[in-house]
């Protein structure tokens, strides 16, 4: 909880406006300094849900499993300390964690992963554009589109027809963007940027597996399933607050 | 939600035993248990506490070492409990898609100076889960979108539907939690004119699993957005209806609950979605 902090420099990050200028305001937060700060986390990833609640910071975390008997529980106090460096700390709690920001969101990066060319956070796209559509419908037409590249279709089996139901609420409004030749993890970020889903994660197994192109599979994030080639990849938006008990 | 039913436990007894004079005091047990619940504001945990209260009439005696039992039972009445030092206690338990009645019962025990252990309970105060029962669409939020803004790939026309969903509980009312929500959807291949057999989208990525992160509002309202695409609605370079109709049905389930009242019925058209008939 934050029990005391350094007000002016914040108040300026407000008024300048992070949706409209993020890598600022996230800059700017991230350098703040926190006079006294305590996160009691059941897990790592409960510790930085936490963090990026308590300074509003938007996040994109890729997160790996560990087994279920491992502890990675994180409790830890910080005086006259910057929000940068209580987030080191946090990220490096767990080995093989690192931490960038681009975009304006903070990137909790998997550091085997950060050169693999089956990262499917790197896979780029040609071209994606959100014409008024929530960020939850947009981000399953992402899903789809790069589920194309991991699994290209059949051409023998052409498709005739496609549909869907997509529930979305909390946080989420209808959106517009277009962006061209942008990686999936600079779509996420513009997608967690637009609304008020401020986090997105994407979760591996304990145990990496790729699907016959090459590509690292993602799981669930509440249940380590395996999850069809079909429905891979898996992504996850989060209003600041939610899954903080994990 | 508060439940704001409180239960109120006197164990009132007049201990003749202790003998007294006329005119001196009188020995006078008065205990009051208090108990009392609620569930999380996401509707995944009910929380029971009990309050002791000691009113007793001590004369020269002492009454210490309290320890209070919340018990807490779900609908099966399967029990958990939490026994703490002093006059209080709070226990939990998650809710997890078992929706009902949740009895609350506060015991508790402690020593008399005078007449060593000492202690009692009450009843139990039924804290009502609400249920998921209904999911109404809210009136005036249908939007139907035009074929040019659907997006569909090439050689396929279709529509998209979305609106804001209202979740009711058992009795009609709206039940005001930010709740987990997600659907699955089956017999796809049943009645499917318009052969929606590429890729059926529900709200999980992965079919028949959740929650995956998606909640209603806090007052329990979401949108769902339908759609469709399929190469019976385009023809000769344009868009078009050939009459195709898919049949699908489809359960909701809300903070983990399957609501009651689905499964609901969906016809896909090249130029509408129904549900329900709607």
């Amino acid at each position: 909880m934050i029990t005391r902090l350094l007000v002016p420099v914040l108040a300026g990050a407000c008024a300048w406006g992070w949706q409209s200028t993020p890598q600022v305001s996230s800059q700017t937060k991230l350098d703040s300094i926190i006079e006294d700060y305590t996160v009691d986390g059941n897990s790592h990833i409960a510790a930085l849900l936490k963090a990026a609640r308590d300074f509003r910071l938007p996040m994109g975390i890729e997160w790996q499993k560990t087994k279920p008997n491992v502890s990675t529980a994180y409790t830890h106090r910080w005086q006259h300390t910057s929000v940068r460096s209580i987030l080191e700390e946090i990220t490096g709690s767990q080995p093989g964690y690192e931490i960038d920001v681009a975009n304006g969101v903070v990137h909790i990066r998997l550091a085997t992963l950060h050169s693999d060319q089956g990262n499917i956070l790197d896979l780029r796209v040609p071209a994606f554009e959100v014409n008024n559509e929530y960020v939850g419908v947009a981000s399953r037409r992402l899903q789809l589109l790069a589920n194309r590249i991991i699994v290209p279709p059949d051409p023998r089996e052409a498709a005739l027809g496609q549909g869907g139901s997509i529930a979305t609420g909390s946080g989420d409004r209808p959106v517009s963007l277009k962006m061209q030749n942008s990686t999936i993890r600079d779509i996420l970020d513009q997608l967690c940027l637009a609304a008020d889903l401020n986090i997105w994660i994407v979760s591996y197994p304990e145990s990496e597996t790729r699907s016959m192109s090459g590509f690292v599979r993602t799981t669930t994030l509440g249940r380590d399933l395996s999850v069809e080639d079909k429905s891979q990849p898996i992504w996850t938006f989060l209003e600041w607050g939610r899954l903080t008990d994990q | 939600m508060p439940n704001l039913r409180l239960l109120l436990l006197t164990l009132t007894t007049v201990l003749g035993g202790a003998g007294p004079l006329l005119g001196q005091c009188q020995m006078l047990y008065n205990v009051s248990v208090y108990s009392d619940g609620s569930w999380s504001s996401d509707l995944s945990a009910v929380y029971g506490w009990s309050n002791t209260v000691d009113n007793s009439t001590l004369c020269w005696c002492t009454h210490y070492s309290y320890q209070t039992t919340a018990y807490l039972y779900d609908p099966y009445g399967d029990q958990v409990s939490s026994t703490q030092a002093g006059m209080e206690s709070t226990v939990s338990m998650a809710i997890n898609g078992l929706m009902g009645t949740y009895p609350v019962r506060g015991t508790v025990a402690f020593y008399c100076s005078c007449f060593g252990a000492a202690g009692g309970g009450g009843p139990e105060t039924p804290v009502d889960v609400p249920i998921p029962t209904t999911l109404t669409i809210v009136s005036g939020t249908s939007v139907q979108s035009t074929e040019s803004s659907v997006g569909c790939p090439d050689g396929m026309c279709g529509n998209r539907r979305s609106f804001l969903y209202q979740v009711l509980d058992q009795r009609g009312q709206p039940i005001n939690a930010s709740m987990s929500v997600w659907d699955q959807v089956f017999n796809v291949n049943g009645q499917n004119g318009c052969q929606l057999n590429d890729l059926y989208t529900t709200t999980c990525p992965t079919p028949d699993t959740g929650p995956c992160g998606v909640n209603t509002s806090s007052v329990g309202k979401f949108s769902d957005s339908l759609s469709m695409c399929s190469t019976h609605c385009y023809s000769m370079g344009a868009c078009s209806d050939d009459g195709c109709s898919t049949t699908a049905t489809q359960m909701w389930f809300i903070a983990g609950h399957a609501v009651t009242t689905d499964p609901k019925t969906l016809v896909y058209k090249c130029q509408s979605i129904t549900v329900n008939g709607q």
